[in-house]
């Protein structure tokens, strides 16, 4: 320690310790900070009260601050303002409909009203623009030009003006209101400090308003109330507020004057007559209105109650359409203003668009999409079974499950037509005709389906071109060369076929019948030679192997065309001996024979021993008499009876 | 482009020296001449644009003619940036009135651009100002002009003047 500090020390003492105590807490920022917050809020609030300058000079960071605050999180500023925000758009909602209401009415008023017609005559008549006049009428007052005027010079620091009003030098203007001002000073005031407060220039009056700096001159149409001088002052006063030493020191440069004019148009203020009137005397919207209104209202109940009427109709047309045997309803309604009927409908179903029409909708109205597809419905199962299976109207149908049960009257021939069919319809597994009863006076009223009928006949017979078919009503004639089998199979279809009553087959000839007489007589001239008594021949075995087989055949022949064939044994013996045993011979041999025949299996009743009649010569030893003799007797093959029903 | 700068210019003068009709013919009028008679102003507006490049706006304050200053007059001064100091020609004691009032201007005002313009140059013979009056009022730095409101001489040029002067960066 030097001796200067030494002295210090002794000089100061206590002193030198709180002096060094207050240099660290000025050199620690951390303190010092602490000491600026503590007397900040304070300071700030004395400030404000005492200084304006500081509202001033907080007013450029204060903005700063916001505007980078709201940069970086926007969000955070919606949150705050959401509920200011909702009333707020609402009163301004609010604001506008009731202006827009105001418009309304009073264009209403204004275009119908006896009034309006005189104001518009005022507009021919003077050439006055109509909405001018209507102005002139129902504005109480309103503020049409507002000057800012510097009050040493005279110059003008800004100017507002309502858009119809004439423009005009408003520097001059200006310069004149202060030339005024002073001149009425001059001639008339006797204080120095005594402003003129208004001039009344016909339906105008301009109010002039003082500052220290700045007059601000306000041109207005119409009585304005004490009220709006205050708020013109209260403009005044924010301008000196705001650009105070602007004002003061303004050479004619307006550009440190910007932001100037807001303040003047909020002095550009208008007030309509009907407005400054009170609520009970307010008037009424002109009738007319309501009249509109209610046309509206009536056109809007006409047209829903048109609507309701119309989808009612549909609605009942939708649920028969739906009750309908055979249709599947998918979607039924109003789309794009166009009814839409979607489904899956029978053939045989009703026709939507005729059950459309009886519900009185014209055919572009709807649009039908209607898919087709069988129905097992049992009025369309039962439609469909009578149109296929051409029932007559006197048969009677009902479903019994599957069973299609018919009852009533029909022709016989439509009876046996049906009357083992199987049948391929839709939910129809069996037919039953138990109750239908044949219709004979029917008969003749199948006349008209003869030919049809005849035509199926002769397909059936398919008549070989050796035979002719003649029918004549309901009887069949045949004639001409058939085979048997032929005849078999026309004698069947001909008693399939109902209707037919009588077949004449009498000029039908045999197309067999010479193969037969060739049988016969080959099988006459068969002779069964004997040795000696009752021994036949050698060779006798061969032929009678021979001939059983052409008996076989020829009865079969004469089984099937209903020949009545018999064979004679014919028993011969020589004249050599005994009568008596001659004739014990010769049936002895035909006896053989028959014997050695049957062993063939040829039935019994073909044949018939005959004992052949005696030599009657002289006795002598023939070989050729001892044989037996076969006789053929075929008749006549009974083709008619073959077709016999 | 319409000018952003105005200024107060004031016409002074005696009686009848012509300042109304110097500027008549240059100026867009406004207001009907009675004004003078019964304000004892009349305000007018001319923008200018001299070769300094801004645009000025002169609000040109033309009052009546007087040998001195009155009260109105003085309040009409008031404020002016500038002013035309007219005098006759032919009358010389115009001139003596013009002097008393750019004393009195001075002393309201302080040293504010002017220019000093002889009108009734159409009249030149019956002049009773001389060249060398012209001359001693130059020596002393005035601006002086000599102008014809009937002819329109120099009255443009004087404004522009003022307008430069106004306009000095």
């Amino acid at each position: 320690m030097n001796e200067i500090d030494e002295l210090k020390r002794l000089l100061l003492g206590q002193e030198l310790e709180s002096v060094k105590k207050l240099e660290d807490r000025v050199a620690d920022p951390g303190l010092r900070a602490q000491d600026v917050a503590e007397i900040l809020p304070d300071s700030i609030a004395l400030g404000v009260e005492k200084n304006p300058r500081l509202i001033r000079a907080l007013e450029q960071p204060v903005s700063e601050c916001l505007k980078q605050s709201i940069r970086k999180d926007t969000k955070m500023f919606a949150d705050a303002l959401f509920p200011v925000m909702g009333p707020a758009i609402r009163k301004a909602i609010a604001e506008a409909l009731k202006s827009f209401s105001d418009a309304i009415n009073q264009a209403m008023d204004l275009t119908f009203s006896a009034k309006g017609l005189r104001w518009r005559w005022e507009s021919i008549r003077t050439g006055v623009p109509f909405s001018q006049v209507v102005l002139k009428h129902t504005l109480l007052y309103r503020v049409d030009q507002a000057f800012l005027i510097h009050r040493e010079t005279g110059l003008l620091i800004d100017h507002a003006a309502q858009p119809d009003v004439a423009h005009s030098d408003n520097d001059a203007v200006s310069g004149m209101f202060t030339a005024i001002q002073d001149f009425v000073r001059d001639s008339f005031s006797t204080g120095a400090n005594s402003d003129l407060d208004s001039v009344d220039i016909g339906e105008q009056t301009v109010w002039l308003i003082h500052g220290p700096y700045a007059m601000l001159a306000c041109v207005i149409s119409g009585v304005a109330p004490r009220e709006l001088r205050q708020r013109f002052k209260e403009v005044l006063e924010h301008l000196h507020q705001l650009y105070g030493r602007q004002l003061e020191e303004f050479d004619g440069d307006a550009r440190e004057l910007t932001g100037v004019e807001h303040s003047l148009d909020e002095c550009l203020t208008l007030q309509l007559k009907h407005d400054a009137a009170d609520g009970a005397s307010r008037k009424k919207p002109f009738p007319v209105l309501w009249v509109i209104l209610g046309v509206i209202g009536l056109l809007l109940i006409a047209w829903w109650l048109f609507d309701y009427l119309e989808m009612r109709r549909f609605n009942n047309l939708r649920a028969e359409i739906d009750d309908a045997p055979g249709i599947v309803l998918v979607r039924a309604d109003k789309r794009g203003g166009e009814y839409v009927v979607k489904g899956l409908r029978d053939p045989l179903a009703l026709d939507p668009k005729q059950l459309a029409a009886a519900h009185g909708f014209e055919a572009e109205e709807i649009m039908f999409d209607m898919a087709p597809y069988q129905s097992v419905d049992t009025a369309i199962i039962l439609e469909r079974a009578r149109r296929l299976l051409s029932v007559p109207d006197t048969v009677n149908l009902s479903l019994d499950d599957t069973v299609l049960k018919l009852s009533g009257s029909a022709p016989l021939e439509w009876i046996s037509k049906y009357a083992n069919t199987v049948l391929a319809i839709a939910g129809i597994d069996a037919i039953n005709l138990d109750d239908v009863q044949p219709d004979s006076s029917n008969l003749d009223d199948v006349q008209p389906d003869s030919s049809a009928r005849n035509e199926q006949l002769l397909k059936q017979l398919a008549a070989p071109g050796t035979i002719k078919v003649v029918i004549t009503g309901n009887n069949v004639e045949l004639e001409g060369l058939a085979s048997l089998e032929w005849i078999h199979a026309a004698s069947a279809s001909l008693k399939a076929a109902n209707w037919v009553q009588g077949v004449d087959a009498k000029k039908l000839k045999l197309a067999e019948a010479d193969a037969i007489y060739e049988l016969a007589q080959r099988i006459g001239n068969v002779k069964i030679y004997f040795s000696n008594g009752s021994i036949m021949q050698e060779d006798a075995n061969q032929t009678l192997r021979d001939v059983a087989e052409d008996i076989k055949t020829l009865s079969e022949i004469a089984r099937k065309t209903n020949l009545n064939l018999k064979i004679k044994l014919i028993g011969h013996a020589d004249s050599v001996g005994n009568s008596i045993l001659n004739t014990r011979l010769r049936e002895q041999r035909a006896s053989a024979v028959l014997t050695s025949l049957l062993s063939q299996h040829l039935d019994a009743d073909l044949f018939t021993l005959v004992v052949g009649d005696e030599v009657q010569q002289v006795q002598q030893i023939n070989p050729q008499w001892r044989r037996v003799d076969f006789e053929v007797n075929v008749g006549r093959p009974n083709i008619q009876a073959l077709f016999a029903k | 482009m319409s000018a952003v700068l105005s200024k107060k210019v004031c016409l002074i003068g005696d009686f009848a020296v012509g300042k109304t009709s110097l500027v008549a013919r240059f100026i867009h009028n406004v207001f009907s001449d009675k004004y003078l008679t019964t304000l004892g102003v009349k305000i007018d507006t001319k923008t200018v644009e001299p070769e300094t490049g801004v645009s000025l706006k002169m609000i040109i304050w033309d009052i009546a003619g007087a040998d001195r200053l009155s009260t109105a007059d003085r309040n009409y001064l008031r404020g002016a940036d500038a002013y035309l100091l007219v005098v006759d020609g032919t009358r010389r004691d115009t001139l003596i009135a013009a002097l008393d009032l750019k004393q009195a201007v001075d002393r309201m005002l302080g040293d504010i651009p002017f220019v000093l313009l002889v009108n009734k140059s159409d009249l030149q013979s019956d002049w009773e100002i001389t060249t060398q009056d012209i001359d001693l009022l130059k020596d002393r730095n005035w601006a002086v002009l000599t102008s014809s409101a009937m002819q329109g001489d120099n009255v443009e040029l004087a404004f522009t003047l003022l307008a430069e002067e106004l306009t000095k960066p």
